[in-house]
């Protein structure tokens, strides 16, 4: 981690806490995510994960602490706001838009760049027909990558449960993120569907997208990752490489129950 | 893939398809029948005010009930500055069409702060507080009413000529066209990156905020778009009528609507035409269900949903996907079922052929994260 210290953090999160009714869902957490990372982020069912996911992407507001992002408290921008400035998140389930078809669904990823304000020096309509022609190149080129090509277009809702995850990770690198949040993306898939998954995420790494990944899936936070942070009952119990994490007593003891 | 060739062939078929709307609307132009020229017009007005439900809810996912209202505003609006203060027809056309505009955009700020059912209901108190409200004015005719007095000129085509205004096949005409030129448009709309946000919101609002979509601005537009076709039609419907007055904006009018909208088919460009023109043929032409027609209408609106949810328009597409697939497959054998293909790359994954019965536990009502 010596040479990724040097360039100052992608995204930090300070004393981040949320409380629902009384219980502390995400309890005083701090982290540091740094360009290029693929970080795990593990912890027993309840520990807050998807929570802490929440609020990092604008989902959620945190009842203490600020969210920054580029050296920028993004704390205050709505979720929305979030994802345009590249720090976008999936979803637990296969979220996608089940009536539209496969190919709309890819594009609807891209909408960003489809619908950005006209370049002040160039003439409305051709520049917008061009980014439109941009983006539709780079579906047909996701579609290519993905092997979806003969489903292109069928309704989202009907591809297996499989499919639509990761089709849901696809939407999502569509919106072209400096950071991708996902949420449980091995969860529900068979095993050849892991590799692909596990594929996938060397790809999007290479390709320069910084990633949590929230996953019970040891196996693969084991291998794909080069650090991992433990959530136990809202609170950061552990952090460091995986090997580290595995000896770890609090984490063993969390897993337990102990 | 083709994509070219795709949309040059998808150019000329909606092309026919305007063309053959032209043919059918000058043949029923050139009609001597006053019943067929009536219904006609009737349908049009019908057609395009179902149409701003259709962008509201049939693409944007709101059910609103306040498009009666804001066609009420348009047509009084229209009909006030005709009358009390002599603006030609186009002029108060635009008039009316900004009142229903920023009354809309009131309505859309407030209720596209709440979802859903709380939604619905929102609009539903707007709309019957505008019909309650427009009559008591005291510009407006109160009980009374005013009449609307358009005159909205002449056009010639060749040596054809219509009077707008008149029975005679003018009215039907400029309902007609007002009624293409919206549809177009909501056409274009649809295809836009801002009409594929609206239907994204729609399918599911949380999804398209986690990929940039600014839900509410969106849902805001659509609304004032609706309500801009709205205030439209209901000028175009007081000029049909000649005198418009309360009771002609109900509640009941709202209920017409939702059938003629959940009929044709929500989400298709011409489902509120089908259920328009199927509303209008039965009760203005055939009278049918005579004095129960509101109970029968009823009824079957239940039917439909029952049985056929995406309308008349959805059966339809349901069936040409059904002989298209079998066509298909009839061709390919059973290569649908073959699994990976060979230019898939590393990362193709199992069968990828749709799996129509296999649709998996996404989209359960129940959503544990990220609400909006």
């Amino acid at each position: 981690m010596t040479t990724l210290d040097q360039s100052p953090p992608l995204l930090e999160v300070k004393s981040v806490s949320k409380e629902f009714g009384g219980i502390r869902a995400v309890d005083d957490v701090s982290a540091e995510i740094f360009p290029g990372e693929l970080v795990g982020l593990i912890g027993p069912n309840g520990a807050g994960k998807t929570t802490l996911f929440n609020l990092i992407s604008g989902f959620a507001a945190p009842s203490a602490g600020t969210i920054v992002w580029k050296g920028a408290d993004v704390s205050r921008l709505d979720a929305a706001g979030r994802a345009r400035l590249g720090l976008v998140r999936t979803f637990q389930n296969a979220r996608v838009f089940p009536g539209l078809t496969v190919r709309e669904n890819l594009a609807l990823g891209a909408h960003r760049f489809q619908a950005k304000p006209i370049h002040p020096e160039g003439r409305r309509w051709p520049l917008r027909r061009a980014e439109a022609h941009a983006a539709g190149n780079n579906v047909a080129e996701a579609l290519a990558r993905l092997g979806y090509e003969n489903v292109a277009h069928a309704a989202a809702g009907v591809l297996s449960y499989g499919q639509a995850k990761r089709l849901g990770v696809a939407i999502a690198v569509m919106c072209q993120p400096s950071l991708l949040l996902l949420d449980e993306p091995a969860a529900g898939l068979n095993t050849d569907e892991v590799e692909t998954l596990r594929q996938d995420l060397s790809i999007m790494t290479v390709s320069g997208i910084t990633i949590v990944l929230v996953e019970h899936h040891m196996g693969l936070v084991m291998t794909a990752c080069g650090r991992v942070i433990v959530l136990d009952a809202g609170r950061m119990i552990a952090e460091g490489p995986p090997e580290q994490i595995a000896n770890d007593p609090a984490v063993i003891g969390a897993y337990l129950g102990a | 893939m083709t994509s070219a060739a795709d949309r040059r062939q998808a150019v000329r078929k909606s092309g026919l398809v305007w063309l053959g709307a032209a043919v059918v609307i000058v043949a029923v132009g050139r009609s001597s029948n006053l019943e067929i020229l009536n219904v006609g017009a009737l349908t049009a007005i019908w057609a395009l005010w179902s149409s701003s439900l259709n962008v509201v809810w049939g693409y944007g996912g709101d059910f609103s009930m306040a498009q009666i209202g804001l066609g009420a505003v348009g047509a009084y609006m229209e009909a006030v500055l005709v009358t009390h203060y002599g603006w030609p027809f186009w002029a108060a056309l635009g008039g009316a069409v900004g009142a229903a505009v920023v009354v809309g955009f009131v309505i859309g700020v407030v209720a596209a702060r709440l979802s859903g059912f709380y939604f619905s209901i929102m609009t539903l108190a707007f709309g019957l507080a505008l019909l309650a409200l427009v009559p008591t004015l005291a510009i407006t005719g109160q009980s009374t009413g005013l009449p609307t007095n358009i005159a909205p000129g002449t056009i010639r085509i060749g040596g054809l000529e219509w009077n707008l205004a008149s029975r005679r096949g003018g009215y039907f005409l400029l309902c007609a066209l007002v009624l293409v030129v919206v549809l177009f448009l909501v056409a274009r709309l649809v295809k836009s990156p801002r009409g594929r946000a609206m239907v994204a919101v729609r399918e599911d609002p949380v999804l398209a905020t986690s990929v940039a979509i600014d839900v509410g601005r969106t849902r805001l537009v659509a609304f004032v778009l609706g309500a801009v076709i709205a205030g439209i039609a209901g000028v175009l419907y007081g000029g049909y009528l000649g005198f418009i007055f309360p009771s002609l904006f109900t509640f009941s009018a709202i209920i017409t609507m939702i059938v003629q909208v959940v009929l044709g088919g929500r989400g298709f460009l011409i489902g509120p035409l089908i259920g328009a023109a199927i509303y209008v043929v039965l009760t203005d032409w055939v009278r049918f269900g005579g004095q129960y027609s509101d109970g029968v209408f009823g009824l079957l609106l239940v039917v439909i949903i029952l049985f056929a949810p995406k309308g008349l328009c959805g059966l339809g597409a349901d069936a040409i996907d059904a002989f298209r697939r079998r066509r298909e497959a009839g061709r390919a054998g059973t290569s649908l079922a073959s699994g990976n293909q060979p230019g898939s790359g590393p990362t193709g994954t199992g069968p990828i052929a749709p799996a129509s019965d296999d649709v998996g536990p996404h989209h359960s009502v129940v959503q544990t994260d990220g609400t909006r």
